[in-house]
């Protein structure tokens, strides 16, 4: 592999990074909230409201049901507005956090059913008001999946970032198609290949030593 | 110090409803302990939800040290069940905290400096008998210490009263022992008023001051534990005072037993003691007067609430006139006879 090919893809591991780094952080802290309000809202819960339950439930699901490379165009507007501009890296952050969203508030969703309803019911027997519950029993219980939910999350945008490439954001993925598939260069596609899979162990692996030291259960 | 009064709950699921309590009243008087006994299904659970209003009745009043529950708004209730502890089968720690972090929560909720907290969780750890265990994980502890830290996390904001939703039902019977002499020693140190429910007439016997007896939905017999071994009147309370003891005859008689008399035979009886019973030496007595031995399989007789009450099997060996007496005799002395055949000896 020549020197520029190198370089290119040093750059490409730089721009996949920047884009998986930036839309976990925000689909994250998005997300969870999201999924909080999923769960709380529902009947027998800390804050049951039926409507606003019912029409996030319905949004979330539409979010889930697009599929990514047509959610990245179809978005366009929305991007130009909050970055400026809806070509390049940063750009393709913005549509990868829009997708990662709803992906994340279910998980989280998940991860917050499995408290035992004891807990709540200790909880309410306790004192504690509906915002404390919150702060001092679900997330604190939940930290373990949500931890869990992040890495998922994480390794899903790597995924999705690959079709990044459409908007000209770049990445390893980009580097794939254009080198290795458009240019039948083998060599490149196998190294994009092992990059990724390596980037993906990694944060498996990250996300396994976190969900490990915070679980007590 | 608690006074339910009229309490009626329903729970409906589609077009069909069912009477979970039906016109509940109870008085549980401050510093005493209270049993609430009744099978499975019977709405035990629900009752003891009432006192904190975890589940609204659909009528009556909930008192708790004079106020009342449900005139309380949301603010008002969260601040009057702070005053309240409550501990439940299922411990419910939170698996994410230490055990001082547990007994800590409810600490926090009032704004103690860190410093309070500290000196008061240490105190709490002392009285439940886990100072060594502070900065261990629930999932750590056995269930009886798990249940250790529950109360101590109960006690923490010094309530005046206790409510235990089947605090002893997941625990072997030494654990349950321990725990129940814990609550009895902070009722008699801290004064605190204690309703528990069980379907353990164990549990009663060895902590409750008060009894009463739920069935469907409905109260039908309650007093002081004294009277209720003594006096209970429904097939219901019979059944669960009778729960408590283990008789069995054993295989070797059930093979040789008959259920009439024949030659060589002789009657095993079954003597039943209650509050009602003559309190005299009545065995022994028997054996004089009709000159009869009588031999004791197996026996289970225990004192509480000041009375004798429990059961013997045993053999009457005399001639068939002198048992029949014999019996007539226990039966006058308000024993519970019952022959449960007769057994021919072994040549």
């Amino acid at each position: 592999m020549s020197e520029p090919m190198i370089k290119l893809l040093v750059a490409a591991l730089g721009e996949t990074m920047l884009m998986v780094f930036f839309s976990t952080l925000v689909a994250s802290l998005l997300g969870l909230i999201l999924g909080v309000i999923l769960h709380i809202t529902r009947p027998g819960q800390i804050l049951p409201l039926p409507r606003v339950q019912k029409t996030l439930e319905m949004l979330v699901n539409a979010g889930r049901s697009i599929p990514f490379i047509i959610l990245l165009v179809a978005i366009i507007p929305f991007t130009r507005f909050i970055v400026g501009t809806s070509i390049g890296t940063v750009a393709a952050i913005v549509p990868l956090t829009v997708a990662a969203i709803p992906f994340m508030a279910r998980l989280v969703e998940g991860t917050l059913m499995e408290i035992p309803s004891g807990l709540m019911d200790a909880a309410q027997a306790m004192g504690l008001r509906p915002f404390q519950m919150i702060t001092k029993i679900l997330l604190p219980e939940a930290l373990p999946g949500i931890l869990n939910s992040v890495t998922i999350t994480m390794i899903t945008l790597v995924n999705y970032s690959a079709m990044a490439g459409a908007i000209g954001g770049g990445g390893l993925g980009d580097i794939g198609i254009r080198y290795g598939y458009q240019r039948f260069d083998a060599t490149v596609m196998l190294v994009t290949v092992l990059i990724l899979i390596l980037l993906v162990q990694f944060i498996q692996s990250v996300g396994h030593y976190l969900v490990k030291k915070f679980d007590h259960r | 110090m608690i006074k339910l009064n009229g309490i009626y709950k329903k729970y409906h699921s589609g077009s069909s409803s069912v009477s979970a309590l039906q016109n509940i009243s109870l008085h549980v008087p401050a510093g005493k302990i209270m049993g609430i006994i009744g099978a499975s299904g019977a709405g035990k659970s629900t009752l003891i939800r009432m006192v904190n209003l975890l589940e609204r009745p659909d009528q009556g009043s909930v008192l708790v040290d004079g106020m009342n529950l449900m005139h309380l708004n949301r603010e008002e209730l969260t601040e009057a069940r702070r005053k309240m502890g409550m501990i439940f089968q299922q411990f419910h720690l939170l698996s994410s905290r230490t055990v001082f972090g547990n007994i800590a929560l409810p600490l926090e909720l009032t704004g103690h400096s860190k410093k309070e907290i500290k000196q008061r969780v240490g105190e709490l750890l002392q009285l439940v008998g886990l100072e060594d265990r502070a900065m261990a994980y629930p999932s750590e502890l056995s269930g009886g210490q798990k249940q250790r830290v529950a109360i101590a996390r109960a006690l923490a904001p010094s309530p005046k009263v206790l409510l235990c939703d089947e605090a002893t039902s997941a625990l072997d019977p030494k654990t349950t022992h321990s725990i129940l002499n814990l609550l009895q020693k902070i009722n008699r140190k801290l004064g605190l008023t204690i309703l528990l429910i069980t379907h353990e007439m164990d549990v009663i016997k060895t902590i409750c001051d008060e009894v009463a007896i739920l069935d469907q939905g409905k109260l039908i017999e309650r007093g002081s534990v004294t009277s209720f071994f003594s006096n209970a009147a429904t097939p219901i309370a019979r059944e669960f005072i009778n729960a408590t003891f283990h008789l069995k005859i054993p295989e070797e008689y059930v093979a040789r037993m008959k259920s009439t008399p024949c030659d060589q035979s002789y009657p095993l009886v079954k003597l039943g003691f209650t509050g009602n019973t003559v309190d005299k030496p009545l065995i022994s007595e028997a054996c004089r007067f009709f000159n009869i031995d009588i031999s004791i399989l197996s026996a289970d007789v225990e004192y509480a609430g000041g009375v004798k009450f429990g059961y013997l099997l045993a053999e009457l060996f005399g001639t068939q006139h002198q048992c029949k007496a014999a019996q007539q005799f226990f039966i006058q002395n308000n024993i519970q006879l019952e022959v449960l055949g007769y057994v021919r000896t072994n040549d």
